[in-house]
């Protein structure tokens, strides 16, 4: 792994505080990978059921904004 | 800033939405939910969906009768699903986790609902502190602009629950399967009859725990495993104790029949029949 040459000056448990940190908010924004079904047949059903679902909730923002900047 | 009738309109509108995604899941309405209605205002169509849960659990009792089928896409299948008898058992476990998963979605609408509402009132009361603060502002703009954060909050607020939603989809559909599984099993060889659980290759460290020994599957009575609940125990008891898998959301652990008088595991844990490997 290439090492990383960082300049700063923080104290050491200042920088451990402010690189962990840092390393949570990255690790947060990583997508979990999406996890499938062996079988075909359970990913076909499942894959339907979210994207109505995804549908609905599209369907679901739209009219409450509307609501809300009537 | 909003009125009790806007109020109840987000509501409404929050149930309806979720209500319809029920109704695809499980082919039945929630109660307080006029499928009708949803139709005539175009939320849904027209066609009457069959229960995803009823598929996924069908399909568990087929692959146990034969396991072939497991690897068969759902197009060449659809039919036979759709088409099998079904006993009185098998009519009560698919209304038992059509209710199950409904419960679970509704549970999630009502945390859409909850935080909707949370939402609103926050940002009631923000604009309450703005307006008194900073008498710059005017009022309007000010209550644009908190009117515009709502939006984006909500729609924040909205990912989580589509994660969410996903969840709850994808362990129901596997928990209906297993049910079917294991179904299919105790129509063959008897609720007597031993099973082991199969972890999925990345399973985590409860079910490894759970379901194998030393690597090896654990071999367990079919109704000591159906009769056991995961939901409310604590770890150390589903270690010792499990019931069928998922144990946990995500879980993609498998019970498969297992013959001791004519099965035997190899030196990696794999199923061989006895004489053999």
């Amino acid at each position: 792994m290439p090492g990383v040459r960082v300049e700063h000056n923080l104290s050491d448990c200042a920088l451990v505080e402010v690189l962990e940190k840092a390393l949570g908010e990255a690790r947060k924004k990583i997508p979990a990978p999406a996890r499938k079904f062996d079988q075909p047949v359970l990913e076909s059903l499942s894959g339907r059921v979210k994207a109505v679902f995804d549908v609905q909730m599209k369907k679901m923002l739209k009219r409450v904004e509307a609501v809300l900047l009537d | 800033m909003l009125n009790k009738a806007q109020v109840e309109e987000i509501s409404k509108i929050i149930r309806e939405h979720i209500g319809a995604a029920i109704y695809t899941l499980t082919a039945s309405a929630p109660s307080g939910v006029d499928i009708q209605h949803l139709r005539d205002i175009g939320i849904i169509d027209a066609t009457v969906p069959t229960s995803a849960i009823a598929d996924a659990y069908l399909f568990g009792v087929l692959t146990a009768l034969t396991p072939a089928i497991a690897s068969a896409p759902l197009s060449t299948i659809k039919d036979l699903l759709r088409k099998l008898p079904l006993s009185s058992f098998e009519k009560t476990s698919i209304k038992w986790l059509n209710e199950s998963a409904a419960l679970y979605c509704q549970g999630l609408g009502n945390r859409i609902d909850a935080t909707t509402m949370r939402i609103m009132h926050d940002a009631e009361k923000a604009l309450a502190m703005t307006t008194s603060i900073r008498e710059t502002m005017a009022n309007a703009a000010a209550e644009r602009k908190t009117l515009g954060e709502m939006v984006t909050l909500l729609r924040r607020a909205t990912g989580d629950v589509q994660r969410d939603w996903h969840r709850i989809v994808n362990t129901e559909l596997h928990a209906a399967r297993t049910q079917g599984v294991a179904h299919g099993i105790e129509k063959q060889f008897g609720a007597d009859a031993s099973v082991i659980v199969r972890p999925h290759p990345d399973c985590c460290d409860l079910c490894r725990a759970a379901y194998l020994h030393g690597g090896v599957p654990k071999v367990f009575k079919l109704a000591d495993l159906a009769a056991r609940n995961n939901v409310g125990r604590t770890t150390a008891e589903l270690r010792t104790a499990p019931g069928l898998p998922g144990l946990h959301p995500f879980c993609a652990c498998e019970v498969s029949y297992f013959n001791p008088e004519i099965h035997k595991f190899n030196d990696q844990g794999q199923i061989v029949f006895k004489g053999k490997g």
